[in-house]
């Protein structure tokens, strides 16, 4: 009976089929977006990409990733997603996944068991403690690991195994808006949020292609441009980019000299009373970075910056500085934002200091529409390193490992002895690879990061990479740095494992697990889990079985700190579209603007009539910083006449790792190239498309010419995304003295015909 | 004997649309039934240095869109062009940003957002 | 059990040898290749979720395929369903 009844629909089929071809293709009926729902699960999460930190719907159909479409009820991006995160489910079934663990043998990577990978990973590591001391062990981190993952970690490697020397990429990225914070505000990240965004009228944007760099950001000041069409956009930065399309007057700098345009003018908005003198009585103090000055004092500094002095050495127009401050003056409203062109350099710290010293001059910060807010670049860092604490001189929930009492109170949660803990900071990102390149540093664990591709000065640190023993956790290969390691540990990518995000404007956000993890790939925690365990520390690991239970251990390090998150409980965060920290209660809404009335751990009594209170500095005064005006490291010479500086594109997101797996993206720009002036090009007998060598001090890359209107005369910039076209061979490695972060903004170069 | 005609169709549909927009469709059908190709070029230029020459209205009608303004590129709804191409542009990455405007098509004599949005400059056509 | 057909179409001149790999397939069984470049194939599965499987395997791994266009699906059990009523 069945048999004829399944023969009949046999049949049937196939008549359907017959039917099909003999009519018109089925191809025709067009599917639709609401038909499409049907079966497809959406799970709320967060982009993988930038730190704007976008809500996303992943969908899952059959426990396949189906499809992406931004979270409408995601107030950050409401619904809008860039060019990349379009891809993203994409990213997750790339080729390059990586589905095993393979280990080093011959000189050659093979595949290998989890057993046999970790067991090499724990002998050597052991052996590396044992005759060296945890001192020559290394983690080197990412401000793309999930929260959770980077708590461990630094859990392990400075409670456990004993050693400082934490890291991650985030300095080379964002340590200078975290040292600019600290030393002006009194504790790291900004003030306010994107909902600023919707308040400002006046955008000081310097050194961000906002445009390409953090697209959503950019169609959020789009918007406001047309909801408010008295909306201005000053911008600073040595190239026209497609933010110039919003801009109202653009500073056209040489790279590496926008210091004294800072304060020229700071000096005019005080010569113009743009200033809140009640605002600074209340709450500002002044410093020349050593000692306390007085406000007189600084005014009196200040007189050197003249607009025209200032705009001899950006090599613009005097005028142009003047009318930047009146704009910021006039403006009731005033919000700054910027990014690597200010962080990437060996006077990062400073430059940010002195974008704060606008805000606190002239009272714009801590209500709506007003702050001096930092981009991020990773979708993690402020969340996991600089919230978690992930660098060598930190510890969680805003610490750092020299305060004896910080150490004593983390060792307590991370149920480990205070004396395991070192009072000395390790050694920062340029110094640990240094030490590696030295053989003082002999085995390091890379955690969802690229060094081989994205330290500068390459050609120096690559040999030390080679002969450290390298354990690298990614979900791709290959990529720079794990064809190199000795152990590549297939790791769970996004949307195959839970966790939480921590964002730009201090919001932290839940990331659903949507789909299995792929291949034999396992989460980062459960990897750390285990070494942990190998490593002997079962005591201290054994009861982490969830991403939530590392987060309420990691909640503990922030409750009644600036940066409290107790409210955020798993719970909470799966239901809402993230909170902003702090937010101590799990009835707490969350924090618009810091030290102000609506913080909940402003001090009323202390405060009095002040507006704004930084109660994490002793007598809740923020700093204006007298800082020298300071060039580039490698300012250009008879040999070296052209100024190099490096970017982005819209379409490529750093080491091109996720990407540069998507044909529709890798479209947008084909080919590595450096951007030339036409005038120059026209000088040196470069036409587009021509074949050049860009040479430094440090090596040289032949590339493809864009003879384009974008750097200004005498400037080339390179897009430092392509494996294959090494831009970081270029690029300086000298560090900011206070946050240690690299120039990679700044080098001098040559460039000929190849 | 009566068969479920419409939970049937249901899953056909369903079907059709995961293999159609399947990521690791080379060839979408919209390409197979019009035969449309991309000509072979020189796939190292970019889609807009290219048709910046080649078709400069269109690439300056998109330039002066919105999406032009946030440089959603060309191939957000044509394809790379090498591996995939859509002439006439697929609705696939729409509601990426759009999911806030989902048509059910089926209740409409319609098949794509391009049936009434202009392409290139986005304008409402019908 | 789900019975599903399919018309699979390939590239010009390939279909001959596309249908020879795809009789490989358990629970699939070709019926022609018709007006050129397209075969019908009939599919057999436990469950739904097998079938989009199958399908996608189609889609993936062969050379010279250029789509798959379900025409029709029907679940076995359905049937004994409506049937027993």
């Amino acid at each position: 009976m069945s048999i004829s009844r399944r023969n009949f629909l046999k049949a049937s089929a196939l008549t359907a089929a017959a039917a099909v071809i003999g009519v018109e293709p089925l191809t025709n009926s067009k599917v639709l977006a609401a038909a499409i729902q049907e079966g497809v699960v959406w799970h709320k999460t967060v982009c993988r990409l930038c730190g704007v930190g976008c809500g996303v719907m992943l969908g899952v159909k059959d426990g396949k990733p189906f499809g992406i479409k931004g979270d409408k009820e995601n107030t950050i991006n409401k619904g809008i997603l860039c060019v990349k995160g379009f891809y993203l489910h994409r990213m997750m079934t790339a080729k390059n996944r990586l589905l095993h663990p393979l280990v080093r043998k011959d000189g050659k990577l093979v595949k290998a068991s989890w057993d046999e990978a970790m067991n090499i990973v724990t002998s050597k590591f052991k052996d590396i403690i044992q005759k060296d001391g945890p001192d020559a062990l290394a983690f080197y981190g990412s401000g793309q690991g999930q929260t959770e993952e980077t708590y461990l970690a630094n859990r392990l490697f400075k409670g456990y195994i004993g050693t400082n020397n934490v890291e991650g990429n985030p300095r080379l990225c964002m340590a200078s808006a975290v040292g600019g914070y600290i030393s002006s505000f009194g504790a790291d990240e900004p003030i306010g949020t994107y909902q600023d965004i919707e308040h400002c009228n006046l955008f000081l944007i310097i050194g961000s292609n906002t445009a390409e760099a953090h697209p959503v950001v950019f169609d959020r000041l789009v918007q406001r441009k047309k909801d408010s069409p008295s909306c201005k956009i000053i911008f600073i930065d040595p190239r026209k980019t497609p933010t110039n399309r919003i801009v109202d007057l653009h500073l056209q700098v040489k790279p590496g000299y926008d210091l004294a345009i800072m304060h020229a003018i700071a000096r005019q908005l005080i010569k113009d009373g743009y200033t809140d003198e009640q605002f600074i009585k209340d709450s500002v103090n002044f410093s020349n970075g050593k000692d306390p000055i007085t406000y007189d004092d600084y005014k009196a500094f200040l007189e050197k910056y003249t607009p025209e002095y200032a705009a001899e050495q950006a090599g613009i127009q005097p005028g142009d500085i003047i009318k930047a401050a009146r704009m910021f003056g006039e403006s009731p409203t005033a919000m700054s934002m910027w990014c690597m062109g200010v962080n990437q350099r060996v006077s990062g710290v400073f430059l940010n200091n002195l974008i704060h010293n606008l805000h606190l001059l002239t009272g714009k910060l801590g209500k709506p529409g007003c702050d001096s807010f930092s981009l991020t670049g990773q979708p993690n860092a402020c969340g996991g390193v600089r919230e978690g604490g992930a660098l060598s001189h930190l510890l969680p929930g805003h610490r750092v490992v020299a305060n004896e009492q910080h150490r004593k109170v983390i060792a307590e949660i991370w149920k480990t002895s205070p004396d395991k803990i070192q009072p000395k900071p390790g050694k920062h990102t340029v110094a640990m690879f240094e030490a590696a390149t030295k053989g003082e540093i002999k085995g390091m664990y890379i955690l969802c990061t690229n060094p081989a591709q994205s330290l500068p000065n390459l050609n120096k640190y690559l040999p030390g990479m080679k002969d450290t023993f390298l354990v690298v956790a990614e979900s791709f290969h290959p990529t720079e740095t794990s064809k190199i390691a000795d152990v590549v540990l297939p790791v769970s990518f996004w949307g195959e494992k839970e966790g939480v995000y921590g964002c730009t404007e201090r919001r932290s956000q839940h990331l659903a697990k949507a789909v299995n993890p792929s291949g034999e790939s396992r989460w980062d925690g459960e990897v750390l889990v285990d070494l942990a365990k190998r490593l002997g520390y079962s005591k201290g690991f054994e009861h982490f079985k969830s991403p939530e239970d590392i987060w309420n251990e990691y909640l503990k390090t922030t409750a009644g700190t600036d940066m409290d998150l107790s409210g955020a409980t798993y719970d909470r965060l799966k239901k809402v579209r993230g909170l902003v920290w702090p937010v101590p209660t799990t009835d707490h809404p969350g924090t618009w603007h810091r030290f102000t009335s609506g913080d909940p751990y402003f001090p009323k009594d202390k405060a009095g009539n002040r507006r704004m209170y930084f109660y994490v500095k002793p007598d809740g005064k923020a700093v204006i910083f007298a800082r020298p005006d300071k060039g580039p490291e490698e300012p250009v010479s008879a040999e070296y006449p052209v100024a190099l500086t490096t970017g982005r594109i819209l379409e490529q997101w750093h080491t091109m790792t996720m990407t540069g797996q998507i044909p529709e993206l890798n479209r947008a720009a084909p080919v590595p190239y450096v951007e030339i002036n036409p005038e120059d090009a026209k000088s040196w007998g470069i036409k587009n498309r021509d074949k050049v060598k860009v040479t430094t001090k440090r090596g040289s890359l032949v590339i493809e010419a864009k003879v384009i209107d974008r750097t200004r005369k005498g400037t080339v910039m390179i897009p430092w995304h392509w494996p294959e076209s090494l831009t970081n061979i270029l690029t300086i490695d000298a560090v900011d003295p206070g946050s240690f972060e690299p120039e990679y903004k700044v080098a001098a170069c040559k460039v000929e015909k190849a | 004997m009566k068969v479920k005609i419409y939970s049937i169709l249901c899953i056909a549909v369903a079907l059709t649309f995961l293999l159609g927009f399947s990521h690791s469709n080379k060839y979408p059908s919209s390409s197979i039934i019009k035969g449309d190709k991309h000509p072979d070029v020189d796939w190292t230029v970019s889609c807009t240095d290219c048709h910046m020459d080649v078709t400069p209205e269109i690439v300056k009608s998109w330039n002066e869109s919105r999406h032009g303004a946030v440089n959603f590129g060309c191939y957000i709804c044509h394809g790379d062009g090498e591996e995939v191409f859509y002439s006439k542009g697929t609705d696939q990455r729409c509601s990426g940003c759009h999911a806030g405007q989902e048509v059910n098509f089926e209740k409409t004599k319609l098949n794509s957002c391009f049936d009434c949005h202009d392409g290139h400059s986005l304008k409402f056509h019908i | 059990m789900i019975i599903a057909s399919m018309i699979v179409t390939t590239q010009t001149g390939m279909a001959e040898e596309v249908a020879l790999q795809l009789k490989r397939i358990p629970n699939l069984t070709t019926h022609g290749v018709y007006k050129g470049d397209n075969i019908i194939v009939v599919m057999e599965a436990e469950k739904e979720e097998e079938m989009v499987n199958m399908s996608r395997y189609i889609m993936n791994e062969f050379e010279g395929i250029l789509g798959t266009y379900p025409t029709f699906i029907a679940n076995e059990d359905d049937i004994e369903e409506t049937e027993e009523k």
